[in-house]
């Protein structure tokens, strides 16, 4: 047998190597997921030549000092192919300026790192600065801008530095039901008792875990008397997870209209600050008695949809004209005015987060049973094969309640601007109107299209 | 019968304009210090402004049509198509009611000024104010 010369052999070998390969050629590389975490405080601002007020519940309240200042927080998220920042800010909400204002902010920021989305996220504390403007004297805009400059300021910081701290790792999801923790203001009582965790563990041994909670109750534990800033229940609880297992902690809401809060635990009498730290603990406990966390597979997707939604309520009209109210209102050629939102969908391995821009009822979820009502968003979202839904409320915009149409009623007296006469109906003087829910419930099911499209 | 001439349209457009910026500059300057009387300017900048902004534009449009149909009707009325005891009263409503209409037409911040007026009115009749 004439032997093969040496170098023919060689490139018989070498061109042989690739077939021996166990990955196709193209064949992209195996997807993880990465998160950073990054953190900051937002202090009332000093020596403002503005005033300041408190949000939530009395229009003029200045605040009397500091229980805990209000925070930004940041996540980012990459599966090595798509990549988002959620960032979420201890406010009563944010509105449709506010978020783009952020977004800008991060324009050069997602162009240079291929960021593919921005979510802002409000955590509604009822003892923050007012970030809405609804809570200066009557008339008069409740904002100060030197915090609102602070805010943005925060918001684009914890999102660059959100980037820079991410690490490679593994995501897990967990769902602990809880009871007796909340109250619905508003009949039927429906509410979602469960507190849902996303917690990423990163491969470095170093780095401190993540995680997302989300609880559906407003942030309220101090009650309306309360004259101190403070992140209210979720800051509590964020603390104490961070001191007892070193995760850093991103707090966003749920389907909380109607009105769901948390319970009053120090009662007769009310202490505040005692029933704020209980709430905290409550929340805690539940939160770490979650051990499984079910891996999520490193895959993301997202959807995103504007629309638009018919206003109604005078008083928002008010707002919008004393230049008060930053929402994106509209007036067509027939003279309706509309209000310019954003629903979207974030897919994490086989969990979605469903982005509503306001305060949904619970009901809008669930089903009411009438058909006065648009289908239930779990309804839309498993038609669309989506069966873990989890309702993230006060995303990328803050519209107010969205009321269910079959119990929306306005006072005959002075609609939007007193509550109706007769039952319990105050949601809907802080609502769009009630052409929000079914605007919400067709937004959201085009963007659950879109999602099963992509 | 006589026909108008290139030269009376021409005054008559012009005359539309001016009425129309006459009128456009007397609602902004009624707003303007409607609110420095009551201290607005101060309690609400934001306002203040938008006046002067892009916003007064389509009432200004509407001035200048309807300045400009005054404007033709005077032409008429010089002519002799129209009668001096028709022009008259139409004009002084067009002059008492334009510089009315632009503010009730100017949008503030998206918001039309007569829609925030009419509600205003409704809540104090009502009593809720």
């Amino acid at each position: 047998m004439k032997k093969l010369p040496f170098c023919l052999l060689s490139v018989l070998l070498l061109g042989a190597l690739p077939a021996c390969s166990p990955e196709e050629p193209g064949e992209p590389a195996a997807r993880v997921y990465s998160m950073g975490f990054a953190g900051a405080e937002i202090a009332p601002p000093e020596n403002s030549d503005h005033p300041v007020y408190l949000s939530g519940y009395h229009g003029g309240w200045t605040p009397e000092g500091v229980l805990d200042n209000q925070r930004a927080q940041a996540v980012w998220i990459d599966d090595g192919v798509s990549s988002l920042l959620l960032i979420s800010v201890d406010c009563i909400g944010l509105g449709r300026r506010a978020v783009s204002a952020i977004r800008a902010g991060l324009a050069d920021f997602c162009a240079e790192t291929g960021c593919d989305a921005v979510n802002v996220v409000s955590t509604h504390t009822h003892a923050g600065l007012d970030t809405m403007g609804l809570w200066g004297p009557m008339g008069i805009d409740g904002k100060n801008p030197d915090f609102d400059r602070a805010v943005l300021e925060a918001a684009v910081a914890v999102g660059k530095a959100a980037y820079a701290a991410r690490r490679p790792g593994t995501l897990g999801y967990a769902v602990t039901p809880t009871e007796g923790l909340q109250r619905d203001s508003r009949d039927p009582q429906v509410y979602d008792s469960n507190l849902y965790q996303f917690r990423f563990v990163p491969d470095d041994p170093a780095a401190n875990a993540i995680r997302l909670v989300s609880f559906a109750a407003h942030a309220e534990s101090l009650r309306g008397a309360n004259k101190l800033v403070s992140r209210d229940y979720p800051g509590v609880m964020s603390d104490l997870i961070k001191a007892e297992t070193g995760d850093d902690v991103l707090f966003f809401q749920g389907a909380i209209g109607g009105l769901i809060m948390t319970k009053e635990f120090v009662a007769d009498p009310f202490v505040a600050e005692e029933n704020l730290r209980v709430t905290g603990r409550k929340l805690t406990d539940l939160a770490l008695s979650a051990t499984e966390f079910r891996p999520l597979e490193p895959r993301i997707a997202m959807s995103r949809v504007e629309f638009s939604v018919r206003l109604d309520n005078t008083l928002f009209k008010y707002y919008k004209f004393l230049g008060i109210l930053q929402s994106d209102i509209r007036i067509s050629p027939l003279g309706v005015y509309r209000l310019r939102t954003e629903t979207g969908l974030l897919r994490l391995g086989d969990v979605t987060l469903g982005l509503i821009p306001g305060e949904l009822f619970p009901e809008l979820v669930f089903g009411t049973g009438s058909d006065k009502d648009p289908a239930p968003l779990a309804e839309l979202a498993r038609a669309n094969g989506v069966e873990n839904l989890v309702v993230v409320g006060l995303a990328n915009d803050e519209i107010g309640y969205i009321v269910p149409p079959s119990d929306f009623l306005l006072s005959t007296e002075a609609p939007f601007f007193k509550s109706a006469e007769t039952g319990r109906h105050y949601e809907e003087t802080n609502s769009v109107g009630i052409d929000a829910a079914r605007a919400v419930a067709r937004a959201f099911e085009k963007a659950l299209k879109k999602l099963a499209s992509d | 019968m006589k026909t108008l001439t290139g030269k009376q349209i021409g005054l008559a457009a012009a005359a539309a304009v001016l009425v129309c910026l006459l009128c456009s500059a007397a609602a902004q300057l009624l707003l303007r210090n409607l609110y420095r009387f009551l201290s607005f300017d101060q309690r609400f900048p934001a306002i203040f402004a938008q006046i002067r902004t892009a916003e007064m534009l389509p009432p200004a449009v509407l001035l200048f049509l309807s300045a400009l149909a005054v404007g033709l009707l005077g032409a008429l009325c010089r002519n002799g198509r129209v009668a001096p005891g028709v022009f008259v009263p139409v004009a002084v409503l067009a002059a008492l009611l334009l510089p009315a209409l632009a503010v009730l037409l100017t949008r503030v911040n998206g918001i039309l000024f007569s829609d925030v007026l009419f509600s205003l009115i409704r809540l104090l009749s009502s009593g809720v104010l």
